[in-house]
């Protein structure tokens, strides 16, 4: 018995790791709920519903809620069709797998400030290697980030290169985890591959596809930083003048949530605004798990 | 996925598609290194240039003799070399204790941890950027090191790992008169070294990376980091992108080089936190 309590011991180890978790994971997510219903730093009261009343009426708010359901509505499915389509082809070769896998998540570990500068240079609509080459096949030159029309379409496509890498990967181990039995009775049956994909494939894949929609949209809906560097000001660096340009076309959620908290100081009716995404967020994955869900395994 | 259907001409074509969807993928790294040693003449010109006329690799030296450049890298530096080894070994320790130990309230702590891993970021930076202010942080390398010193998700990935570490070794051990810490630290550290180094990757990209939250909090040179520092600068130096592109491979790098040395374990870290929840 002393030797068991000896043993439990060690649990003692957790309190400062969980304090650590508490003072800074645990205890802020309380407090935004509270800090919402204050008018900080502008004042010190308390103020009911009122940011989250003002909050719907601002044009600007519900723009970056308008343009973050657009970015994430296509970007997300873009992500998973296109991820999905490159995995079945990387599962389908038989060799250099490893070397198109690791060619493909290269973008995944690169420097998201990093990436959205290069980007923000192939998209530069005088010296951008995107026009060059559109000019080449005999295009018209594009505006990209300077056009309100395809500002966030181009982030779009940055963010689905820097993305699908992480997904084909998960997307592989998936599909290894397929019992090959189930492709031998489809082929006794006489399934050609659309039929093989459709009946077979996709079904199985179900777990998987749910648990990479949950955590693509996830990311989508707090996109931040891309939109940040690649949309900000510079002198005829082919971008809006501040971040989210032009004319609020790539104006996003948490883009607002920054600037009216820490530019503004506006610190209660920015947690309003991080708030109403955090609930938009759990409805989502909820959504997400009661349609994707699966009653059976293999 | 199982191979029966393969055909010899389908897979030529397949290799085609992938060879030609790699190159997409390859084309911005292409052109941010050929940018970085670009002449500044070379930058600005009408159509692109695809291959420098020489290589100059003088622009880093230019970027680092930048007082503030060397200054970012250091403290993006510093950084990092904090957070990195603190995650490890605040989530292995915790990931330990959840999975191997019983106790009252474990699975309600273990949810906790869970629960916080969902709440996006944005809900909690407010917040915590009061703290720090009461803290008297604001701008201080404790607000940029203090808070990611534990990670939920890193307690979530080391907690799936240890159940494959043998309780029968952990006997073993206790038997040869082992302290619980010690095991924690002979026995189970060296047998989950994988999942270790998948971590490491991960809270070393996260760390290296981080740009919202070093945004808000810094405020001077001293403590800006190299993600916000570069950002910066691609603004004031709009005529001289060869340096920004510079930059742009100063930040990039490093996580790739660890990635490489690393990938094998990285891609099962990846798999096992996505696929065993």
């Amino acid at each position: 018995m002393a030797r068991k309590r000896k043993r439990q011991g060690i649990v003692y180890c957790l309190i400062p790791i969980m304090g650590l978790l508490f003072i800074f994971h645990i205890l802020p997510i309380l407090g935004s709920f509270a800090v919402s219903f204050t008018d900080l730093w502008r004042g010190h009261r308390i103020v009911g519903l009122e940011n989250y009343r003002a909050l719907f009426r601002n044009p600007i708010v519900r723009k970056a809620f308008v343009n973050t359901f657009y970015f994430t509505g296509v970007a997300v499915p873009v992500n998973i069709a296109l991820s999905l389509g490159i995995a079945l082809m990387i599962s389908y070769i038989p060799r250099f797998r490893t070397i198109f896998r690791t060619v493909y998540f290269l973008p995944v570990v690169t420097s998201m400030v990093g990436a959205a500068i290069v980007w923000r240079w192939l998209y530069q609509p005088q010296f951008g290697l995107f026009n060059e080459l559109l000019q080449l096949v005999g295009l018209k030159p594009l505006k990209w980030l300077i056009s309100e029309r395809l500002a966030l379409p181009s982030i779009m496509i940055m963010s689905v290169w820097k993305n699908i890498g992480y997904n084909i990967v998960l997307f592989l181990a998936a599909l290894r985890g397929i019992p090959v039995v189930f492709y031998e009775a489809a082929r006794v049956d006489g399934a050609n591959f659309w039929q093989q994909l459709k009946r077979v494939t996709i079904p199985l894949l179900k777990p998987a596809l749910l648990f990479i929609t949950v955590t693509t949209m996830i990311g989508a809906l707090q996109i931040f930083t891309e939109i940040y560097v690649m949309t900000q000001s510079g002198s005829g660096s082919g971008a809006g003048s501040a971040p989210g340009g032009p004319e609020n076309a790539t104006t996003v959620v948490v883009l607002v949530v920054q600037e009216r908290g820490f530019r503004d100081m506006m610190m209660g009716y920015a947690s309003a605004i991080a708030f109403v995404l955090f609930i938009i967020i759990m409805v989502m994955t909820y959504v997400a798990l009661r349609l994707l869900r699966t009653e059976w395994s293999y | 996925m199982a191979v029966y259907w393969r055909e010899k001409k389908s897979i030529a074509l397949v290799y085609i598609m992938l060879s030609i969807l790699s190159i997409a993928m390859i084309i911005p790294f292409y052109w941010m290194l050929v940018t970085s040693v670009k002449k500044p003449s070379e930058v600005i010109t009408y159509p692109p240039v695809w291959f420098p006329s020489k290589i100059q690799w003088n622009n880093f030296r230019r970027l680092f003799q930048q007082a503030e450049f060397g200054k970012f890298f250091r403290n993006s530096s510093i950084v990092t070399a904090c957070a990195v080894p603190m995650v490890l070994f605040t989530s292995s320790l915790a990931g330990f204790i959840f999975a191997k130990y019983r106790f009252r309230g474990n699975n309600v702590l273990f949810l906790i941890v869970l629960s916080s891993m969902m709440v996006p970021f944005a809900v909690v930076m407010i917040p915590l950027y009061i703290e720090m202010t009461l803290f008297n942080w604001i701008d201080t390398f404790y607000a940029l090191i203090a808070p990611w010193t534990v990670n939920a998700f890193g307690i979530f990935l080391m907690r799936q790992f240890m159940f494959e570490v043998p309780e029968s070794l952990m006997d073993a051990a206790r038997i040869d008169g082992c302290s619980e810490f010690q095991i924690y630290w002979r026995i189970i550290l060296p047998n989950i070294k994988a999942a270790l180094s998948a971590l490491s990757i991960f809270i070393f990209l996260w760390s290296w990376d981080s740009f919202l939250w070093p945004l808000v909090v810094t405020s001077s040179s001293n403590t800006k980091t190299l993600p916000v520092g570069v950002a910066m600068f691609s603004n004031q130096w709009w005529t001289q992108y060869n340096l920004v592109m510079a930059g742009a491979v100063v930040i990039v790098l490093p996580v790739l080089i660890v990635f490489l040395m690393l990938q094998r374990h990285f891609i099962q870290g990846i798999v096992l936190s996505g696929l065993k929840v």
